[in-house]
């Protein structure tokens, strides 16, 4: 059988018979996997909770059947520890895991890790606020997923004003001038930001960086329930 | 002595003000089932206990109160602070003395230990006081529960030119990365201090404010195989006990 | 009537609680932190699990997705009765769906008798 090993965030377990624990994992390179952890005794379950969810590891496994790989070894590379000691972070970093599980398919890209390893990184900093967080995450779920909005023209391509208001075209994923829009420069140019390659703590100073979020996070989340039924 | 920062101040009232409303839910809540409880039952055997248990809450959201008040009169009187010179033993005696009902609720030996050459200090007595009921009604209410004897001692032993004086447990553990940790934190997080059960340890935020106005300050200290948080005390040099 | 862990970390509130479930016919097993409640729902299955989220080293959270990764414990209502109001959490109510969470009470708002009537109905509704 051939063997592999990788870097992996694990996003699922289920405890499988008596002594087996089935895990999904993330991987850089391989997408998203299945491998059984057997001959884990279950009468002296540890509570594994921060310390398998919010980690990174480097695995080594067996191809097995049915597509559910052998697991042989597992070293922690990466504990993000701070998120467990808070209980809105531990919230946030499940939703965010199980969003990135049902979002990725089984060939998922190396890109996805990526984002799944800065989000945890970033939610790991008590000085990156939550919102900030969750807005990045979703920015860039729509980046990866290809639904990123037209944020350099209107939905008449004419060059965003920096004196004009718009709201959201979720159809034509374009901004349309409305004088009682919500959407001003200061919003478009954190959305740009935010949909850039700039990590979270650089959202987190941006003057005002919460009430922008908060300006444009419905405006996020309904590009995502109509892109990606989020 | 530092100028007295307003806006500094404010603000690190604001969290502190917010970490005393949220743990005050917990004495609040615990009365009111306490209450309910007893007319649910409707055993009288039982009322008594209740009652005596409610007045042990009453008393602990009361302190957290007087202690931050007391806090704030401090913080804000810097030029002229109400010091004088005080006995810590008698304050610990008198602050056991508060703290065994509520010992007694959770069922933890309370133990007092003044040893060593007690020496007047520079302090005020009633904040000293409440900073000793917030740090112990926090201690006692936080140790963990499990098939071993827990127990909380009050004590104070003198130190070169200082007299130390702190509150310990046997079984909670309170790491200077922790506290410091939590310091940042509080007002801001639930639970800034996730080795202490069930409170967010607001009491012991109320009694580092009260050191700091006494130009000391509360932090990590172990104590004859116990673990706690204590203060370091100036000597009076008015008086010395002989 | 049923098999309830209570997963409390205060004593006087687990007190209090426990001795109404009891009043009630419910037997009660108390524990104050995520790993006590995985052991002693090793030990004694429970029909009903009441969770406060807000515990010592690991929060309730940890603790309901380790529970819910054991496939016997899957189908098992866990009422959340916490000091965190529902509405604080940033996160949507679809974590609470993923994670079956029967009911949400925040304590200082949740009397004894409306904690009794949810476990009373999730003891009698059919599984």
């Amino acid at each position: 059988m051939k063997q592999h090993i990788t870097t992996s965030i694990v996003l699922r377990r289920t405890n499988y018979g008596e002594a087996d624990r089935i895990l999904t994992i993330l991987t850089p390179n391989m997408g998203k996997l299945r491998v059984i952890a057997k001959g884990v005794r279950r009468v002296n379950a540890k509570l594994a909770g921060g310390t398998e969810l919010f980690s990174v590891s480097s695995i080594t496994f067996l191809e097995g059947k049915a597509d559910l790989g052998i697991l042989i070894s597992a070293r922690l590379d990466k504990h993000y520890g701070q998120i467990a000691k808070d209980i809105d972070r531990t919230m946030l970093g499940y939703d965010l895991i199980k969003e990135i599980d049902r979002i990725t398919e089984d060939q998922a890209e190396g890109t996805w890790f990526e984002l799944l390893n800065q989000a945890l990184s970033s939610l790991d900093n008590p000085e990156i606020g939550l919102s900030i967080i969750r807005f990045w995450f979703q920015a860039h779920t729509l980046l990866i997923s290809g639904y990123s909005p037209n944020l350099q023209t209107d939905s008449e391509d004419r060059a965003l004003d920096s004196d004009a208001h718009y709201s959201f075209s979720e159809p034509k994923m374009s901004f349309v001038p409305d004088n009682h829009g919500k959407i001003g420069a200061d919003q478009i140019k954190f959305l740009r930001l935010g949909f850039s390659d700039h990590s979270p703590m650089t959202l987190q100073r941006v003057a005002n960086a919460e009430e922008l979020v908060n300006d444009c996070s419905g405006l996020l989340q309904s590009m995502l329930q109509v892109s990606l039924r989020a | 002595m530092q100028a007295f920062d307003t806006k500094t101040a404010s603000c690190a009232d604001q969290f502190l003000l917010k970490a005393i409303a949220e743990e005050l839910r917990l004495p609040l809540n615990r009365i009111t089932r306490l209450a309910e409880l007893g007319y649910l039952l409707k055993d009288e055997n039982a009322l008594a206990n209740h009652l005596k248990a409610i007045e042990h809450n009453s008393n602990l959201a009361m302190q957290l109160v007087e202690g931050y008040l007391i806090g704030l009169q401090l913080a804000g009187s810097q030029q002229n602070l109400d010091l004088e010179p005080v006995s810590v033993g008698s304050v610990l005696n008198d602050a056991a003395h508060q703290l065994s009902g509520i010992a007694g609720e959770y069922g933890i030996d309370l133990e007092i230990l003044i040893h060593g050459r007690q020496r007047l200090i520079m302090g005020n007595p009633r904040a000293l006081r409440a900073a000793f009921l917030n740090i112990g009604s926090t201690l006692i209410a936080s140790q963990p529960r499990n098939s071993g004897h827990s127990s909380v001692t009050l004590a104070s032993y003198p130190q070169g030119a200082l007299m130390i004086a702190g509150v310990y447990g046997n079984q909670s553990i309170v790491t200077r990365r922790e506290w410091r940790r939590a310091q940042g934190l509080y007002g801001r997080a639930r639970q800034p201090m996730k080795s202490l059960s069930a409170t967010n340890g607001a009491g012991l935020f109320v009694a580092d404010t009260i050191f700091r106005a006494m130009a000391s300050e509360l932090r990590p200290s172990h104590h004859r195989k116990q673990h706690g948080l204590a203060a370091s005390l100036s000597l009076s040099q008015q008086l010395q006990l002989m | 009537m049923a098999q309830v862990l209570l997963v409390e970390p205060d004593i006087s509130l687990a007190e209090s609680y426990s001795k109404a479930l009891q009043r009630h016919n419910h037997r009660v097993v108390v524990s104050s932190s995520a790993q006590t409640a995985i052991d002693a729902s090793d030990q004694t299955r429970p029909d009903i699990v009441i969770l406060e989220l807000q515990l010592a080293v690991h929060n309730g959270i940890e603790f309901l997705y380790e529970f819910r990764s054991y496939p016997e414990w899957q189908n098992i209502p866990v009422v959340i009765l916490s000091m965190v109001p529902p509405s604080e959490f940033s996160s949507n109510s679809v974590l609470w769906k993923e994670l079956a969470v029967a009911d949400y009470f925040y304590k200082p708002h949740t009397t004894l008798n409306q904690l009794i009537g949810s476990v009373q109905y999730l003891a009698t509704a059919p599984a």
